[in-house]
């Protein structure tokens, strides 16, 4: 592996200084399970690597009902895996952090990482997208917050600037009756990448009937991405069979799927409507639990 | 995970030997690996932890394209940066070759299409990274920075990817210089079939027409790598005396040795190889990968040079084992009885001759007694890495057809799967498809251990997970056994413990199988015999590791030669007890005189006072060239839950019956088999090559080379059936191949049983299912076809007899 500079700031206000002062080139490194892979097996080293190490603002969870979730940067897939309140409200997300990698990645692996890393297949994308995930981001200029959805441009590309770090993500509380579920689909049983992984949230209303339905979708286009129409057409219906078996057919639609030599696009896109089925059906169930 | 150990009441012979012991002591016993401590704490030596002074790190560019004439090559820009010692391409080699030999310069036998003289790419590159040039630097980031500076210029040339096409008689031949070899002799105009291997016997098309039943169904399975956890890693040093070292990770020190001594043409006097603790070979680590390229790098700039293969270098351009393309025909009476057989395999064996072989056949049709038959493998070459040998060669493959067509024939008779091939399988004087007759063989005893198990004769349970199905399959496979010479040394210490030396590398747990010998033929405690792994200076001559043959063929050196040191510790006790060498008592590690008991030597009295005494220290000796082979058969049962949904198996659950002859040291042979059938699930549910339309391997990395993880390995429980090899000590036969043979099918008949899905490709796991449940007719109707039109049919000559084919080392 080439050399390459290497700065460990102690504060994020320093970090953003020594990203404005070497400009281009770099990469911000957290856990570092993406960032080195990379540059040992790629040959893509950056010029100069930022790491977060020693900026312990970054380190917190924290949760409460008005403020809603918010995750630092800086803190470990382990740590949102096992934490008690996103296990019982952000279900989807503990399941996420939960399926990247091993245990030995999720104890150096960042959810932050997982988001700006950008991968298509990236598993705690599609549970932060149905969730209204908002990325909170430093930069030169100061800070900006960075609805999800809009956070991810491309195949290992967000609209991060050179000069931005991502400080923390947030969640906000989910409704009473909501729930929430993530599955993939992979041919080993872990330590593997997703073919195909689908989010579903719901939340009922009064009545029993959908207030607003969720799907979003990973490794089936170039970023991971809400399934906008499938999630539209289940609100005010019944969450039956019927309805579920509807937005998941919609939500294949909407895939938009590639062959390689992890899955075929019609085997994806088949994938797609078999786990937005049950992936909506266990968040449902979680709803009335709930 | 269980064993049960299943004796069969044949009794053993054990040959040779002059003394009989009522009770074995350390054979059969669990005792712990000698190396285990080693390995587990860091400290065994592999083949990169070798380093010396002032090394330098080499690396090596690959092909651009898959198959393209080379045009130029420019390295002055990587020879002029500083920290580079050299810069070697294919058109340098015959040159320095030349100069290491004093030779004359001979590049026409470069000219030959063989991957082990075609170290670096001649003239033109016949898969995609295939090495074109070397660089060789005082670091290996500067190696690599060096790389970047070589201009190479292409003329790509048309890639063909698919053996089907590329055995056509009008597909462009790869090579001006391979020509079809058949039994009969060899074919005058260059083909891509590089091989045909028939064997026939009686008349295959009547019998067929006779049968009540026919299955005929077309398989292919998918190019996989061996995965050995270490990359392959090499030290080359050249001295003023003109001899090459070499540390390497190899599975036969001395097959590197004459195979360097060939390359660079000198004695083998001049090599010295020393073979490292290996961490994984599968048969990949028998033939040499990066030895010839250090030696040379290391005579050019006169310093040690150490190599290193990346994870991606070696699934792109090592050597995996091919994928195979098979039509199986079977006939069979009403009552299962088999009655013909017919099959083509097609091996796609990559872009240089080798790696395809008979085992396919033998190791698939040979568990049935079947009276006429015709079986036809075509070795085929594509522009695909060149392949190579991987545990029971083409077995698996070979066997993941011929269990299918047997499943689908159980299912067109109402039988079942363990009846059908319990009726039919083969027993001593039965003959292989070689027709070389067995000598006593246990494949029934594996049946009918399948048989009476009750994860076979128990009502299938209920899948553990909502919606998905469960089912159950079985397989047979044989490994026909691998011999060779082996040799062996013991020196008896003064304190009366032992040394065994040996040339032979250890890849399983040889040394503590061999200490478990030689303490028992010695009658000393295990704890007091050491087991040397010597270099090719030092130790006796020992064929490579590989065909299952370690512990029945050096075992039976190590026996031998402690039988030859007993028998010299008789012989100087003899003196001291001043009586006949034959009335000298040999028992519990102490000697006497039959005539007067009371006065008992110990082996370390025997061995001290005998170094002094004129007749010199005990060095027992042993070797063997040729014992009977002694095929292994095995029978498994895979037990699998399938989501009919998505396509995704996890298998639950694998009971292995397997005839062992005599496990030596159960735990060893418990990781033979459990490690056979684990890269036996990846080759059936997730593993394989996949190549772009170019030629470029799409998945040179672990997570998308997707070999089994711990939480895809099920239970495997082990029946050890122990039915004597007529051959060797304690009956023992080779277990480390067979185990992977009879997985690939026993997994897709599981499947089948499981969601109705007869997948006819492999890796089974996803699509492939649902492609199959979506054509039920699959594995039901026969699939008609024709073999392609080769490009041999019409002009094979018989110029010479083909020399007998050398033993494949495994």
């Amino acid at each position: 592996m080439r050399a390459f500079a290497y700065h460990a700031p102690s504060s994020l206000a320093e970090a953003v200084a020594v990203l404005e002062r070497e400009g281009p080139g770099g990469r911000i490194l957290a856990g570092g399970t993406d960032l080195l892979v990379q540059a040992k097996e790629r040959g893509s080293v950056p010029r100069y690597v930022v790491s977060l190490r020693d900026v312990h603002e970054l380190s917190r969870v924290s949760f409460d009902e008005a403020g809603g979730l918010e995750i630092g940067a800086r803190v470990s897939l382990g740590e949102v895996a096992d934490h008690p309140e996103i296990r019982r409200r952000f279900s989807a997300i503990s399941t996420g952090a939960s399926l990247v990698g091993s245990y030995q990645i999720q104890n150096r692996g960042t959810v932050g990482g997982n988001l700006c890393n950008a991968a298509p297949s990236a598993d705690c994308a599609p549970p932060l997208l149905v969730l209204d995930a908002v990325i909170d981001v430093h930069g030169a200029t100061g800070r900006r917050e960075i609805p999800l959805v809009d956070f991810f441009v491309g195949p290992g590309r967000t609209v991060l600037g050179a000069d931005e770090v991502l400080v923390s993500i947030r969640v906000p509380s989910p409704p009473s009756k909501s729930g929430s579920a993530y599955l993939r689909h992979t041919p080993r049983q872990e330590m593997d990448i997703a073919v195909v992984g689908v989010a579903a949230s719901v939340a009922l209303d009064a009545r029993g009937d959908v207030a607003s339905l969720r799907v979003a979708l990973g490794a089936v286009g170039p970023t991971p991405f809400l399934a906008r129409e499938a999630g539209a057409r289940a609100v005010g219906q019944a969450p039956d069979d019927a309805t579920i078996a509807e937005v998941a057919r919609i939500a294949a639609g909407e895939a938009r799927p590639i062959s390689d030599q992890r899955g075929s696009a019609a085997w994806r896109r088949h994938l797609v409507e078999v786990l937005a089925r049950r992936a909506i059906k266990i968040a449902i169930g979680r709803a009335l639990a709930a | 995970m269980t064993t049960t150990q299943i004796p069969t009441g044949i009794p053993t012979r054990t040959p040779e030997a002059d003394v009989t012991v009522p009770t074995r002591t350390v054979i059969g016993q669990r005792v712990p690996k000698i190396e285990g401590t080693e390995k587990v704490t860091g400290k065994a030596q592999y083949g990169a932890d070798t380093s010396r002074p002032n090394m330098l790190w080499a690396r090596f560019l690959g092909s651009a394209h898959a198959h393209a004439r080379i045009v130029s090559i420019d390295t002055a820009a990587a020879r002029a940066l500083p920290g580079v010692h050299a810069v070697v391409t294919g058109a340098d080699l015959p040159g320095i070759v030349a100069r290491i030999s004093e030779t004359a310069a001979a590049p026409e036998e470069f000219d030959v299409p063989s991957r082990g003289k075609r170290i670096l790419a001649w003239r033109k590159a016949v898969f995609h990274h295939e090495p074109v040039a070397v660089a060789a630097a005082i670091s290996p980031t500067i190696a690599e920075e060096a790389l970047a500076l070589i201009t190479v210029e292409y003329e790509p040339l048309p890639v063909v990817l698919d053996p089907e096409v590329s055995m056509r008689r009008e597909a462009t031949p790869i090579h001006d210089g391979v020509f079809t070899e058949t039994f009969a002799g060899k074919a005058r105009t260059p083909s891509n079939v590089a091989k045909v291997t028939e064997m026939s016997k009686g008349d295959v098309d009547a019998a067929l027409a006779s049968a009540d039943v026919r299955i005929a169904a077309s398989f292919r399975t998918a190019m996989v790598h061996q995965g050995y956890i270490e990359p392959q890693a090499c030290l080359a040093e050249y001295a003023p005396d003109g001899r090459f070292s070499i540390w390497t990770s190899t599975q036969g020190s001395f097959g590197v040795r004459s195979g360097l001594a060939g390359f660079l043409k000198v004695p083998p006097r001049r090599v010295r190889v020393t073979a490292s603790e290996v961490g994984g070979g599968f048969g990949a680590k028998g033939a040499m990968t990066l030895e010839p390229i250090c030696a040379v790098l290391a005579y050019v700039t006169g310093r040690p040079v150490k190599m290193q293969l990346s994870r991606s270098d070696v699934l792109r351009a090592t050597r995996p084992a091919p994928d195979t393309s098979m039509h199986v025909e079977v006939g069979a009476r009403r009552d299962g009885t088999l009655v013909a057989a017919r099959a083509h395999f097609v091996w796609d064996v990559g872009a240089y001759p080798g790696g395809g072989s008979v085992g396919g056949i033998n190791c698939s049709f040979g568990s049935y007694a079947i009276q006429d038959y015709h079986y036809v493998g075509y070795d085929v070459l594509t522009n695909r890495p060149s392949t190579g040998a991987y545990r029971a060669p083409n077995g698996p493959q070979g066997a993941y057809g011929v269990e299918s067509a047997l499943d689908m024939l159980a299912d067109e008779l109402g039988m079942s799967p363990v009846a059908l091939r319990l009726k039919n399988a083969v027993a001593e004087g039965d003959r292989n498809p070689s027709d070389v007759p067995y000598p006593r063989i246990g494949l029934k005893e594996t049946l009918n251990a399948i048989a009476s198990h009750p994860a076979w004769t128990s009502p299938k349970s209920p899948p553990s997970r909502e919606g998905w199905l469960r089912g159950r399959g079985v397989g047979c496979g044989l490994w026909g056994g691998g011999v060779g010479t082996s040799t062996a040394h013991i020196n008896i210490n003064e304190d009366g413990s032992a040394v065994v030396v040996t040339g032979a590398v250890d890849l399983a747990g040889t040394r503590t199988t061999m200490a478990q010998i030689a303490a028992e033929e010695l009658q000393i405690p295990y704890e007091r015999v050491q087991v040397v792994q010597a270099d090719t200076d030092v130790a006796p001559f020992s064929n490579p590791t590989g065909g299952s043959r370690i512990t029945y063929s050096l075992g039976t050196a190590v026996y031998r030669a402690a039988i030859d040191a007993r028998t010299q510790l008789r012989q100087r006790a003899a003196t001291v007890l001043r009586c006949p060498p034959d009335d000298v008592e040999y028992r519990g590690g102490e000697l006497w005189s039959t005539l007067a008991p009371a006065h008992r030597l110990t082996i370390g009295q025997v061995a001290r006072g005998s170094s002094g005494s004129g007749q010199g220290p005990v060095v027992g000796t042993g070797e063997v060239t040729h014992l009977l082979r002694a095929p292994a058969f095995a029978t498994q049962l895979v037990e699998v839950e399938v989501d009919p949904e998505t396509g995704a198996v996890v298998v639950t659950n694998v009971v292995a019956a397997q005839d062992v002859g005599k496990a030596i040291n159960p735990t060893a042979v418990e990781g033979q088999i459990q490690g056979g059938v684990v890269q036996g699930l990846g080759w059936a549910l997730t593993e394989g090559f996949v190549y772009d339309n170019e030629g470029r391997l799409r998945n040179p990395g672990l997570l998308d080379y997707r070999m089994p993880t711990a939480l895809d390995a099920p239970n495997v429980e082990c029946l050890l059936v122990e039915v004597p090899a007529v051959d060797g000590p304690y009956g023992v036969r080779g277990v480390g191949e067979v185990p992977i043979v009879p997985t690939l099918g026993a997994v897709a008949n599981a499947v089948y049983d499981a969601c109705g899905a007869r997948v006819t490709t492999l890796p089974i796991s996803g699509e492939p299912i649902l492609t199959a449940l979506a054509d039920p007719a699959r594995g039901k109707s026969s699939v008609a076809w024709t073999p392609p039109a080769l490009s041999l049919d019409i002009d094979v000559v018989i110029e010479e007899e083909v020399e007998e084919q050398e033993e494949v080392i495994e």
